[in-house]
């Protein structure tokens, strides 16, 4: 039996189904945000939406990295990229999230130096070989990927090693949680926590969710049946009219995160004032910068970078995707001029984007699959 | 265009996104090195990673986001 195997068996998941449906209230409906994109990712993967009932509408957050990097900074990125002095060297999914001038993967092609590379471990080899050269590392992502960057640094500076920076567009998931509850548009009942950033953070970041706006919290893992083990906890607390942080996927987070990792985050990296996300807008404090003892490794300031605001394009409603009040099925262009092949907006470049999820596996209207759901309130 | 995007095709159509990898790598550990580095099983080969931020063993099992182990996983 593979390692996975016991987290997809289709005869729990239905019975999981089942006791979720006989919590659910007549007449009520449930919407609960999964934050993070890889949540998305299995959920259509998977399919697992077929077999919830009705009542219960699963909202995607906005915690998807690729996603949520605005055009304007993809444009600051191409800049830097452009000076001959620089190789730009970013994770793969990035290559092709459009800036207003297209994206690293059409740069690459007219001839600038880009390079796609696993880890910035990777980037630091290439720094290593190319030393009349200016590594810049793309550095993107959450608290998942905010510790690899960190380490970088740090290994960076005591090797010595002065041709290696870092464009630093990390982001942090607290703020932007923040920002949908206190958002208007959208009424939620409860989150499933991310599972990966949650290893880092841990579970007591999620705690004012709780405690300040009423809303149950459960930290889960990413196979099929973590996630509707997941939404049953929710359910639960909701049921018994309880609100509070539970974690579902204790086999890999630690409530209290990993301290070591934050401290690395902490010894090379600080928030930001504030920072632009795709759709949400600027929030204050959202973002993490290079700090001043780590400048030398700081591509905004080694570099001048325009940091130019661009407007989405119009017919891109990435926004009220990432926020969670469209489907992406009811963007004007998802599918048509839209597609992972040719994206318009980022919601559709990674298959964590909620876009590309559901483009990719056939989601293309609101019908479910009806021999899968099972009708509310049935044991 | 088009030649460049074939030679990204392998990583853009993958099941999962490198950033935040939702099937993000679980591998064990199989060489512990100097400098917080391991070499690590990933089931379809060898891999070299930074262990500097987990305390783990050989034969554990750690959770690897962008070539950092950020978490062991508990059996």
């Amino acid at each position: 039996m593979r390692f996975v195997d016991e987290f997809r068996d289709a005869d729990k998941a239905r019975a999981l189904a089942a006791k979720i449906a006989a919590l659910c209230e007549p007449g009520r409906t449930y919407q609960f945000m999964e934050v993070c994109g890889g949540h998305t990712h299995t959920i259509y993967k998977h399919g697992l939406e077929d077999y919830l009932p009705e009542a219960i509408t699963l909202v995607h957050g906005p915690g998807c990295p690729v996603c949520v990097i605005p055009m304007g900074r993809v444009d600051d990125a191409m800049h830097l990229a452009a000076n001959p002095d620089v190789i730009m060297t970013s994770f793969g999914d990035m290559m092709r999230v459009p800036g207003s001038r297209g994206s690293f993967l059409d740069a690459k092609a007219e001839g600038t130096d880009i390079r796609m590379v696993y880890s910035p471990l990777d980037s630091l080899k290439i720094a290593r070989q190319n030393p009349d050269k200016q590594v810049v590392f793309m550095a993107i992502g959450f608290e998942t990927t905010a510790p690899s960057t960190a380490m970088t640094m740090l290994r960076a500076r005591s090797a010595g090693l002065a041709n290696f920076s870092v464009f630093c567009n990390h982001v942090t998931i607290i703020p932007a949680i923040k920002a949908i509850l206190d958002s208007p548009d959208l009424r939620l009942d409860g989150f499933i926590g991310p599972g990966h950033v949650s290893t880092v953070i841990g579970c007591r970041p999620y705690e004012f969710i709780a405690r300040d706006y009423r809303r149950p919290v459960v930290v889960a893992g990413f196979e099929p049946l973590d996630i509707l083990q997941s939404i049953y906890l929710l359910m639960l607390q909701l049921s018994a009219g309880r609100c509070a942080v539970e974690n579902q996927y204790s086999r890999v987070v630690p409530w209290d995160g990993n301290v070591v990792a934050l401290r690395a985050i902490g010894q090379t990296m600080e928030l930001r004032p504030y920072f632009e996300w795709r759709g949400l807008g600027v929030i204050s404090h959202s973002a993490l910068r290079v700090r001043d003892a780590f400048a030398a490794m700081d591509a905004e300031r080694l570099f001048s970078v325009p940091g130019v605001r661009v407007a989405d394009p119009k017919a891109c409603q990435c926004g009220e995707v990432l926020k969670g009040v469209l489907k992406p099925w009811e963007c004007k262009v998802f599918g048509t001029a839209c597609t992972p092949e040719t994206p318009i907006g980022t919601c559709m470049v990674s298959p964590e984007g909620a876009c590309a999820a559901y483009y990719n596996y056939g989601r293309m209207n609101r019908n479910r699959v009806p021999e899968a759901t099972v009708p509310a309130g049935r044991p | 265009m088009s030649g460049e995007e074939e030679t990204f095709g392998p990583a853009c159509v993958s099941d999962h996104c490198i950033t935040c990898a939702d099937v993000a790598v679980e591998v064990r550990i199989a060489r512990l090195l100097p400098d917080g580095l391991a070499d690590v099983d990933t089931g379809a080969g060898i891999e070299r990673v930074s262990v500097a931020l987990v305390s783990a063993a050989v034969g554990d099992t750690v959770l690897v986001h962008a070539g950092e182990a950020i978490a062991v996983v508990t059996p």
